[in-house]
């Protein structure tokens, strides 16, 4: 395969030939491992450990991690291996050859989002890494020196990615070896402070164990549900279905709960997630800076990646597709440099909770996606009907729009809610015995199900008896 | 009968591609085929090249075998393990 076709295929959203799907199992597992392990492990950890203890929290959000991945997989992962497609181009089926902009804004707020987040973060660690090392001094100049490095990530990020999905690969190879520092700083505290784990209690434990312990599980389920963005730029890179399942459950589902542990183990005994703050308690200042490190580089490894799905995403907009690689990237990074440089701390205050409002789509989207390639079009897809928005059209349906699809979506975000307030954590119905991803996911899927009966009969959607 | 661009942007008279690997793929996009509408060359020469061969599968057994003990079986073992803590 020549350069320029590699160039190609890793900057495009057009569906890449199986000569361009060159990842094999080890390179997807790095990459999609590098990806995975960032600060947001510990953001976890420590919500976990707000109502479980250690053990039953490991488990529970180690559970949780797999189902929610599994969702995925099983949503995204079927056209988007056998297709070379990303996340987004595989909705265009359920949603209509319009109506995909629903699910590629979701990506794009939540990729954004959480790239902002942690670009801040890596800029926040790696102040706190030069005073570690005494190049700044303590107290230095944050205002300034935050905007300023976030400014140099975004810089270095944009420079890695001019190489598309080699860039990706590149920076995971790395950046790999910070997944074992981290699960070393794990095993630095549990060898040392394990009495204490296992007679640690959640601060804010409600009286109900199995409550505690379903949201345990939902808190797992949600994280790697979030991963659905990310998901269909990385695997399309690997040559079919069978390459994917391994590095996905191994690379991409292991390593989160693994290293949330860090951040559950520090919020139950030391009362803080931060592992830099409680590996200085653990082991003083050296011990410190290997842990900012850790955290630099993890967040630098998956901005680099979300910013890459992203930009393919974006490929899917008409308008966008003959433009240049440099220019979608610009439009990916500059919100992420803007968010950094500008109103990192009023960011860093308010937008997880609209964070925590998106995530909530992506359970109904994965029932979504998963009814309709397996059991409505029984696993056929039109390749060329993914890429036509013409009045006519398979996944035309109205106006290139499923209200199937919409109405679907809207039942299972308001199924969620109904069983858990995302941001309050109170909950209602059956949410102790079932979580509020898996019925949201369901009661779309249903909903997606009867209403696509209409669709068929109307002779739209591409639908075959 | 609609014609399809060829990769130099010059159309052609198109012909029908069998494909004798998965004869599957070929069906499944039959019935849309007079409604399709013109793509950019090098996308059409893409879902082109997609469509005469054989598309590869989504899951094979030891996938769904993997997806099911990772997915569901260790999760099941875990939350009762847990559980009993």
């Amino acid at each position: 395969m020549s350069a320029r076709d590699t160039a190609l295929a890793d900057e495009s959203g057009w569906p890449l030939l199986p000569a361009e799907r060159t990842w094999g199992p080890v390179r997807l597992t790095v990459t999609l491992a590098t990806t995975a392990a960032a600060t947001w492990c510990y953001l976890i950890g420590e919500s976990v450990g707000n109502y479980l203890g250690f053990v039953k929290g490991a488990a529970a959000l180690t559970a949780g991690c797999l189902i929610g991945m599994l969702l995925v997989l099983l949503a995204a992962g079927p056209a988007c291996a056998r297709f070379g497609i990303d996340s987004v181009a595989a909705t265009k089926p359920q949603f209509g050859s319009r109506g995909w902009m629903v699910p590629a804004l979701l990506q794009a707020v939540s990729i954004i989002g959480w790239n902002s987040l942690l670009i801040i973060f890596f800029a926040k660690s790696a102040v706190q890494l030069g005073v570690a090392l005494g190049v700044l001094e303590p107290g230095a100049h944050s205002a300034v020196l935050v905007p300023t490095l976030t400014l140099l990530a975004c810089g270095i990020i944009f420079t890695a990615l001019r190489r598309g999905a080699t860039g990706v690969s590149l920076v995971s190879n790395i950046l790999f070896a910070h997944v074992f520092v981290g699960l070393w700083m794990l095993y630095l505290l549990v060898s040392h402070r394990w009495p204490e784990l296992l007679a640690a209690h959640p601060p804010l434990a409600a009286p109900d164990r199995l409550w505690n312990y379903t949201t345990g599980v939902e808190l797992g389920i949600g994280t790697t549900l979030s991963w659905w963005p990310y998901i269909g730029a990385m695997i399309r890179m690997a040559p079919d279905g069978r390459t994917i399942v391994l590095p996905v459950f191994l690379g991409m589902a292991a390593p989160v709960p693994l290293l949330s542990l860090i951040g559950l183990a520090g919020a139950l005994v030391l009362k803080s997630s931060d592992p830099a703050e409680w590996l200085r308690t653990v082991g003083g200042p050296t011990y410190a800076v290997v842990s900012l490190g850790f955290v630099t580089a993890a967040n630098f490894g998956t901005t680099t990646a979300g910013i890459y799905a992203s930009a393919i995403g974006l490929r899917n907009f008409s308008a966008l597709q003959r433009r240049s690689w440099t220019t979608l990237l610009l439009i990916t990074v500059t919100p992420v440099a803007l968010v950094g440089i500008f109103i990192p701390e009023l960011f860093f205050a308010k937008f997880g909770s609209f964070l925590a409002l998106i995530g909530v789509a992506f359970a109904p989207l994965c029932g979504i996606q998963m009814i309709d390639y397996f059991v409505l079009r029984r696993r056929r897809i039109d390749i060329r009907a993914i890429y036509s928005d013409e009045p006519g059209g398979p996944y035309y349906f109205w106006r290139g729009i499923n209200p199937a699809a919409l109405l679907a979506l809207a039942s299972g975000c308001c199924t969620y809610v109904l069983l858990l307030d995302p941001l309050s954590y109170r909950s209602g119905g059956c949410y102790a015995y079932s979580t509020a991803s898996l019925p949201a996911a369901a009661a779309a899927a249903f909903v997606y199900l009867l209403a696509s009966q209409f669709i068929i009969r109307g002779g739209r959607g591409g639908y075959r008896s | 009968m609609r014609r399809r661009h060829t990769i130099s942007g010059g159309f052609h008279t198109p012909t029908r591609r069998h494909s004798l690997a998965n004869p599957l793929a070929e069906l499944e996009r039959e019935p849309f085929q007079e409604q399709a509408p013109a793509l950019s060359p090098e996308l059409e020469a893409r879902i082109a090249a997609l469509e005469s061969a054989e598309v590869p599968k989504d899951f094979d057994a030891s996938g769904w075998f993997w997806m099911i003990l990772f997915g569901i079986v260790i999760p099941v073992i875990l939350l009762a393990v847990g559980w009993r803590t």
